[in-house]
Parts: C-alpha cells; structure tokens; sequence
C-alpha cells in the first residue's frame, strides 16, 4: 500500500514538474528565511549569557553644557577609583573599544586587525583560560600581549605565534598568549589584547577625568542586592569629580547580557543591535516566510484539488481517510525534504553575504540540534496542515460527486489566491520602492559636493611620528614630480569625522565642544576650500599658529564678534582671521556643525599624520605608488600607507550601502517568491477556465481578446497591491530618510516606473502561461473535457 | 442481495429541492445481472450510486446481504465496499500517474493480503482480460477499449460479490463496446452479480431484467430471456 502512495508521490512531483518547481522554489527560499531568521533571533537575543557570575557595565549619562549623551565609555580612572572606594565592587575589568589599528608584523602591515587594550585580569575576571602562556604573567609588561587563535593562525600559519614581535604606532609588543576565539555571541571581541599598562607609556596620552583615553568598565558585586546603593555611591564619587554644572556625569548599572539589544549609546563597542532594527529584520523575514509559505499551501492545494479523482478512486476501492491522509502527508513529506535540502544548500551559500549585511554572526555548524529541531517541527507542521487542506474537497463532498468534479472548490471565485496576490505583490511593492529610496539616498551621499574637492586626492598616512621640517623637506621635494599640484599636512582626513576640543568664544563665558582640525598653510589651496572672508592662516608657523580659521556655522555660536574674535583653549588665545564655507567634513551621514582650522597641532598634542596630495595624474594609483617608494626610500624608519580620500569618504556610507544590498536581495527574494506564485495561481486559473477559453473562442473571441482578458483580470489586483503599498513604503521611506541630515525627497516617478516594469514582467508571465491554450484548437479542449 | 425499499434521495441547493430516486423498491438476486435504463437525468446513475454505498439515500431501507446499510457512517460504508463491490466506469477512471498493474492493484492495498498473494491475483486478471502484455503501460498510453478492460481487471481483482458498472461501453465503439459487454457476462457466469446503468438497449440485451427509471421512479421491469447462472 504505501509503495503505490510513494509511487504516486514521486509521479505526482514529476507530472506537475512546473507546480512542483514553483512550490520547490518557494518552499527551500521560505525555509532558508524561516531558519535564518530562527537562528539570528537566537543568536541576537542569547548574547553573553555564559558567564558564571553576575557582570556589570558601568554606563554614564554625561551632561555637556546642556546636551546629554547616554554613552558607557568612562575615563580611565574612573573603574580603579570605584574598586578602590567602594566596598560592594568586587572586582573591576576595563578594556577599550576595539580598534581597527594599523599594525606591523615582520614588515608586513595588517590594518583591520581588532586591538583593544585592557587590564590584566581579563583571564580571571571572565572565567576564560588561556591556549597557551601563562594568565598570571600575560599583560604584566607595558609591551605584553595577546592574540586569539584564529587570528594567530591567520598571522603566522604553522609558525610558534609565542615570542612574536607586533609594531603598533612605533612601539613593540611581544605576543605572550592565545586566547581562545571570543563565542560569537560575546559582544567582547578583539584579535589582539595589549596591556593598559602600555597606554600610560605613550607621550602625551591623557589619563585624567577630563578626556583622553575610553574605557569599557565591568564590574562585579559582592551583593546583588545592594545595587542601588553602589549606583549611589558611584554618582557620589563622580559628583564629587564633576561638581560643575557645565559637565557632569551620572552612573548606571546594565548586565552583560543586556549589551547587546541596547544601542543607543554613543560609541559603544562591538555591533550593538537596537530592538527596532531587530524586529524589522525580523519581520522582513516573517514576510518573506509567509509569502512562501502562503504561495505554497495555496499552490499545492490547488493542485491536490485537481488531483482529488485519484483520491476519490482511492477511498472507492476502500482507502479510508486516513489512508489517504498517509498519502497526502508522504507527498508533501517528499516535497518539504527536497526543500530542506536545498534551503539548507541556499542558505549556507547565502549566509556570509548576510553575516556581513546584517552585521552579524550566524554559522549553522553551530546550531545543528536547533536546525533539526527546527525542520521537524516546519516539516510536520507543514505536512499536517497541508494534508488536511489537500484532502478538505472529499471530505465536504459525496464520492460521487467527487469523482466527477463537483465539488464546491471548483466553483469557487479563488477570492484566497487574490488575497495572496495581492500580499505578495504589495510586500513586492514596498520593499522595492524603500529600496529604490536608500539607493538614491545612497547616491545623493557619495556624489553629493561636501563642499571641498576630494577627487583625485591622497593621503600619505603615517603610523609613526615624523619631524616637521622632514614632512617639509618631503613635500617640497614630490611637489617637483610630474602630476603633482598641491601637497598640504593635516592632524586628520577631512570628510570622514574630527576630534573634539573645548574652546570658550570672545567674552561669552560658555564653554563650547567644537570640531578641530590641524593643517598646514596650504590646506585651502590642496582640497580648493574658498575663503569667504578674512585670508588664510599666515605662512609663517610662529604667526599662523596663533591664528584660526572658522567656518560659517561658528559664527552663529555666542561670543562671535566677526573677523578678528578671539577663541580661548585653556591658557592659549587665537584669533579668528578668516571664514570658510560649512563644508561637510564629518560625511553627509551626520551633521558638521562649526569647525576651527589651525596649525598649532603640536601645541594640543597633535602631529601632522597625513600629508594630502592632489594630483592631476591621470593614473593616481601609479603616482600614489611612486610617492610612496620615494617616501619609504627616503624615511625607511617612518611607517606610511596610500589612502585615496575618495575611498576613504565612500567608506562612511557603507552602512548604507550594506542596507541597500540587503533590502535589494529580501526585494529580489520577493519578486522572485511574487512572481512564482503569479505563475502558479495563473497556471492554476488558466486550467480551471480552459472550458471558459474555449467556449469564448467558439463565440468569437480572439486570441487577443483572451489575453487581454487574463491581464486585465491579474493586472487590475497588481495595481491595488500597488496602491495599497504606496503609503506604507511612503511611510518608511521618510522614516528611513529622516535620519539624515542632508536627505533627498522621494522620487514618486521611479517608483511609478519600478511599478510599470513589475507589471510587464506579469504580462509577460501571464501570456506566456495562456499561450498554449489560445493556440488549441477549442473543439478539441471542448471534447477533451 | 440487494434489497431496497421506499428509497428516496433529495439534492438540495440554497434555493431548489430536487428529487432523484422516488420511493424506490428493488430486489436483486445473487447471481443476477440487471441492467437499469431511462433517459438523462432520470436517476439511473444516483440509483447506482446509492447502491454501490457512494452516496447515502435521504430515507427508506437499504439492505446489502441481509444488513440494513442505509444509515451507515462513512468508515462502515468503505469496509463494506472494501472486497465486496467492484466499480466500472463509463470514463473509466483510472489514475493516470499509476500503471496498468498498479491500478489493478489499487483495491488489493486496503485488503490484508500478502504480497505474493496480490501478484498471483493481478497476473490472473491480467492474463484472463488478455492484457498482460499492457501492465507496465500508463492509463494515457492504452486506446479506450484497451482502458475499460482495465478498469473491469480492477473492479474485479478483488473478488467482489457485486459489480456496478456505469455505462461501461459509453465512451467505446461498438466493437470495442461489444467485447466489454461479453467480459461482464463471462463474469457473470462465473457468479458475479452484476448492476449496470445503461442508454443502450443492446446493452440491456446481456442483461437478465431489464428496470426502466424516469423521473426518479421505476417505471417498468422487463426480464430478459436468459437463464440465470
């Protein structure tokens, strides 16, 4: 008995090989979403909840001159006062955000691996045992450092990492430990750690309560139930730090486990992932789901209805329901274990290009109990709902009636695939248009003027510290080489953010954090910056660094008083001598706000890192390698590396970019799921009223006039999916948009035109389908039936 | 075997009540073989329906070898088709995604039997209807004749006291039509009672009576000149 169901399954899946491909594509694409999004949501919502003690993050709500930022970077000594004054800390760990430094390591520069710089007792603060070396004496010495085993096998191959020698800005680390790989649900993550002891080693690093260096502070309670009372007497302590209104700081306890899900904190390390973006990634995913699943239930049942005279047959000769409940669920088993592997396949094939899009960490190795788990329960879900569904028509009907095809199924108006046409198209609709929108957002940003010319612009970035008058000697010396128009110095990249410094403006009082950048005299000349007031800041040092220029959004701040108004920093005056535009040099992703350009970048601890080339060489990267050989000939010692400004900006919108592919494969994934199921239901309603064709046909009706018929008949439920998206994609097309200060307004028409090809591309698929029929002969469908 | 008395059978819509069968009285002996005739739409084939248990009569009292069936639930009605009744169809109505051999076999799959068991009776059908050469073929693949043979081997294959056949040579020609007419009698013969809706009188002929139905009711009875086997 159960080798003619299993006969019949497999024959049914080969004779309806187009319904069994749709529902095939569908099925593996929604199960792909279905168990990715499954395992993003455990992942994202399980993160650190492997520690066997309790761990707190410090977090500050820091009171600037009126402004709050929510932030849980705290100065460096904040964590050690805290452990030394408060009796209910227990233990403390700080370590620093991980940073992407460029470091050398047997000459060879690596510049995205992840330092971070933390306190010795990491290993026991943690509970985490080192692979190799020994945790008492790791990270004792300034110049000590670990490495994780991933990124010690990626570094040195077979090679002995122990003993190793890391360059980072000038100075040598020695490698004395690995580390296991933080789990990917930590959202502690470094490849190297190195010692706070070799901060305090650093020329002018700032250690106070006032700035400088950032730290993450963890900590733990030697009683949980005095929580409170130890936030209490933190704030006590930082009151006491702070007693200014102007600055304050103000101390909050949040677990480990709740890092994670808790954006919102300004320059917070590892991938912090808010609520809303989880949910909407989630919910992208639902819909893909449910379309795929909707399409094939609907689908399928579809095609059992035409198949219940074989199951009418069935239960004539003796099969009772549950016989044909067996072979009902045998089929759909057969067709959901087909889908699970190739879901299984597309996934792993799709999972890096996720991974890096949605910016996390999912890797099915590691969660193979829940994907089975995860496959049993869609699989008998899907086969008990999809049996029950497939075998409702015999049921409702009498056998004899069934036989002959009169059961109600068949007269019905199908007013459930027009739904799911419609669900399907208007999820089409909308992901499409707020694709289209980050696109051209996305395009506004990297083509949009910032204001200084940064085409064909390069940087020499140096990592070691380099005399002035050398940088001098170097820049005089390339500005004789063919192709090169300007060379200038600056503290940092223009266009990619700046640092920060407290100034207080002529004779207001207010103290105010203003954007600051060090250059050269010929900074203007080299990024064509125009003065729109005052001159430039003076080719003598000695005059020029007592000189300012602003631009015109500082002259709105108070204590303005025109050209000529004197800023305060700390002891040193300087004088504001001429006006640039507000150019945009912290990206068009965020606001700029007033800005101070000055040379006296030793004076505030600065160097000269970039010396700024423009070039009118029409083979840049040729020149930029020659520069580079002559720079490397000349200062062997002085570690130095290309960056074209062009990439550098471009790369501030990456996270755009990552979004616009990603809302451009779910969109693609919908079209694909919309259009397959267009087919499926077209096919479906095509056979349904093949009789109809051809009794049209007999009476006169034109091959034209029946296709016209079946487009007006579909196009007419695209085109409310249509206006049924349109307010919901206006929706979060502006929602999205308003995050940027420098936005493009929603191009109504390229959604309209976006509409325009879905519809062809139905057209398309719904002549191709009727086709066939209108070419038959009708007497011979007629007599056929 | 068959006994029916006072059957009626309604078909109701949400507005129109129709009456197909019209306080139908019935016997049929074992062994017999009957024809029922009338024009389209007279009941013949609810007649034949509420016979082989597809369908339920709205009232009166069906009696199948001495049990009253008439009220029986749709699990009791498929264990007593189960073996007992054999189906022919005027369309045939085999499962195209099945073989010859594995349509034949359909009945045998709800009956306990063993495997060897099924074979030796699947190749016996095949060989006395003559179309052993034709079972691994698809339904599709076979000319109309060649299709009703088959579903005569598969309303027979399980031995079935009781055969009902709905127009079987409807949809052949008379050659063909007159070979299917000679199968049901050889079968018969060989003890099968035998229940066929018919329009053609030729047919009827094969037939020891003869029932004559129009709107519902028995009209005439007419027995043939034929011996009963």
């Amino acid at each position: 008995m159960y080798k003619i169901y299993f006969n019949l399954a497999v024959r049914n899946l080969i004779k309806n090989y187009q319904n069994t491909l749709i529902n095939l594509l569908g099925l593996s694409l929604g199960l792909a979403s279905a168990l990715f999004i499954f395992l993003f949501f455990h992942l994202e919502t399980n993160f650190d909840n492997f520690y066997k003690d309790d761990i707190y993050r410090i977090t500050h709500k820091r009171f600037i001159y009126g402004d709050v930022d929510h932030t849980a970077q705290a100065f460096y000594p904040e964590g050690g006062t805290f452990l030394e004054k408060i009796e209910n800390i227990n233990e403390m760990f700080l370590i620093s955000n991980p940073n992407p430094s460029p470091i050398y390591i047997h000459n060879q520069r690596y510049a995205d691996i992840r330092m971070s710089v933390g306190s010795a007792n990491y290993f026991s603060f943690f509970g985490i045992e080192l692979l190799r070396g020994d945790a008492e004496k790791v990270l004792q010495a300034n110049n000590s450092a670990v490495i994780t085993a991933s990124m010690a096998e990626k570094i040195f191959g077979k090679a002995d990492p122990i003993g190793q020698e890391i360059e980072l800005y000038g100075t040598k680390l020695f490698i004395e430990g690995i580390i296991p790989d933080r789990p990917v649900n930590s959202h502690l993550q470094f490849d190297v750690l190195f010692p706070e002891k070799w901060v305090s080693e650093q020329n002018g690093a700032y250690l106070g309560w006032n700035g400088g260096w950032n730290f993450n502070v963890y900590i733990k309670l030697l009683h949980e139930d005095q929580k409170e009372a130890t936030i209490t007497a933190m704030n006590k302590i930082l009151d006491e730090v702070y007693p200014n209104d102007d600055f304050s700081v103000e101390a909050s306890l949040q677990t480990i486990e709740s890092i994670h899900l808790n954006k919102g904190l300004s320059y917070d390390t590892g991938n912090p992932r808010s609520n809303e973006s989880l949910w909407i990634i989630i919910a992208a995913g639902c819909i893909i789901l449910s379309l795929a699943l909707l399409n094939f239930v609907v689908l399928y049942t579809a095609q059992k209805d035409e198949e219940i005279h074989s199951l009418t047959l069935m239960k004539i000769y003796g099969a009772h329901h549950r016989d044909l409940w067996i072979s009902t669920c045998m089929e759909v088993f057969l067709m959901v274990g087909i889908a699970t592997l190739i879901s299984i396949f597309t996934l792993n094939i799709a999972l890096p290009f996720l991974n890096d899009q949605l910016v996390t960490r999912v890797f099915l190795s590691n969660y193979i109990p829940y994907i089975l788990g995860f496959y049993a329960i869609i699989g008998v879900v899907l086969t008990m709902v999809l049996s029950s569904l497939s075998l409702r028509g015999i049921k409702r009907s009498s056998l004899s009636k069934s036989l002959n095809g009169q059961t109600s199924i068949y007269a019905s108006k199908g007013w459930s695939e027009k739904a799911l046409l419609v669900f399907q198209f208007s999820t089409v609709f909308v992901l499409s248009c707020v694709g289209i929108t980050v696109y051209q957002q996305h395009y506004h940003l990297i083509h949009k003027d910032l204001g200084f010319q940064h085409q064909n612009v390069f940087t020499l970035d140096l990592s070691t510290v380099m005399p002035l008058e050398a940088q001098q000697s170097f820049k005089e010396k390339i500005l004789k080489k063919p192709g090169i128009e300007t060379v200038s110095m600056s503290s940092q990249m223009i266009g990619v953010g700046l640092t920060k410094n407290g100034y207080s403006i002529g004779e207001s009082e207010r103290s105010e954090i203003i954007n600051a950048l060090y250059v050269s005299n010929d900074f203007l000349e080299c990024f064509d910056i125009p003065l729109l007031e005052g001159e430039n800041l003076h080719t003598n040092k000695t005059i020029s660094d007592r000189q300012i220029l602003v631009n015109e959004a500082f002259k709105k701040l108070e204590g303005w008083n025109g050209l000529g108004t004197i800023v305060h920093r700390g002891d040193r005056d300087y004088e504001v001598v001429g006006v640039i535009p507000s150019i945009s040099f912290n990206s068009l992703a965020y606001q700029s706000g007033p800005l101070i350009i000055g040379t006296s970048a030793r004076i505030d601890g600065w160097n000269f890192d970039y010396i700024n080339i423009k070039t009118s060489s029409k083979n840049p990267y040729q020149l930029a390698n020659e520069v580079l050989d002559e720079f490397q000939k000349d200062y062997p010692d002085v570690r130095a590396f290309i960056t074209f400004y062009n990439d550098e900006i471009a790369y501030n919108y990456n996270y755009i970019k990552s979004q616009q592919q990603a809302s451009f494969f779910f969109g693609c994934i919908a079209i694909l799921i919309a259009i397959s199921g267009l087919w499926g239901i077209t096919r479906f309603s095509v056979l349904k009223r093949t009789k109809e064709m051809s009794i049209r046909r007999v009476n006169g009706a034109s091959r034209l006039d029946i296709l016209k018929l079946f487009n007006r008949d579909y196009l007419q439920w695209i085109s409310l999916s249509f206006l049924l998206a349109m307010p919901i994609a206006n929706y979060f097309g502006n929602d999205w948009l308003s995050a940027f200060p420098d936005r493009i307004g929603i191009e109504y028409i390229s959604w309209v035109m976006m509409g325009v090809v879905v519809a062809i591309i139905s057209i398309i698929t719904i002549t191709m389908i009727c086709w066939k029929i209108v070419n038959m002969n009708p007497s011979e469908i007629l007599r056929d039936l | 075997m068959i006994k029916l008395e006072n059957i009626n059978k309604y078909f109701e819509t949400e507005e129109v009540q129709t009456q197909a069968l019209n306080n139908i009285n019935l016997e049929v002996q074992e062994g017999e073989f009957i024809a029922i005739m009338g024009p389209s739409g007279c009941g013949k084939s609810t007649l034949l329906n509420v016979i082989g248990l597809l369908e339920s009569p709205s009232s009166g009292n069906y009696k199948l070898d001495g049990e009253e069936v008439a009220n029986f639930k749709e699990s009791q009605r498929t264990n007593l088709r189960k073996g007992n009744i054999g189906f022919v169809f005027q369309n045939f109505h085999l499962i195209n995604q099945l073989t010859v051999a594995e349509n034949i076999a359909l009945p045998l799959a709800y009956l306990e039997m063993s495997k060897s068991e099924r074979k030796k009776r699947i190749e016996e059908v095949l060989d006395r209807l003559k179309i052993s050469h034709r079972r691994g073929h698809y339904p599709q693949q076979l000319s109309g004749g060649q299709q009703q043979r088959v579903g005569i081997c598969r309303a027979v294959v399980s031995n079935p006291k009781l055969i009902l056949a709905d127009e079987p040579t409807g949809n052949l020609d008379s050659k063909n039509g007159k070979e299917v007419m000679e199968l049901l009698t050889e079968l018969n013969k060989q003890g099968a009672t035998i229940v066929m809706v018919t329009h053609s009188q030729r047919d009827a002929n094969y037939a020891h009576r003869v029932i004559s139905l129009l709107d519902g009711e028995i009209v005439t009875e007419v027995e043939n000149d034929i011996e009963l086997f």
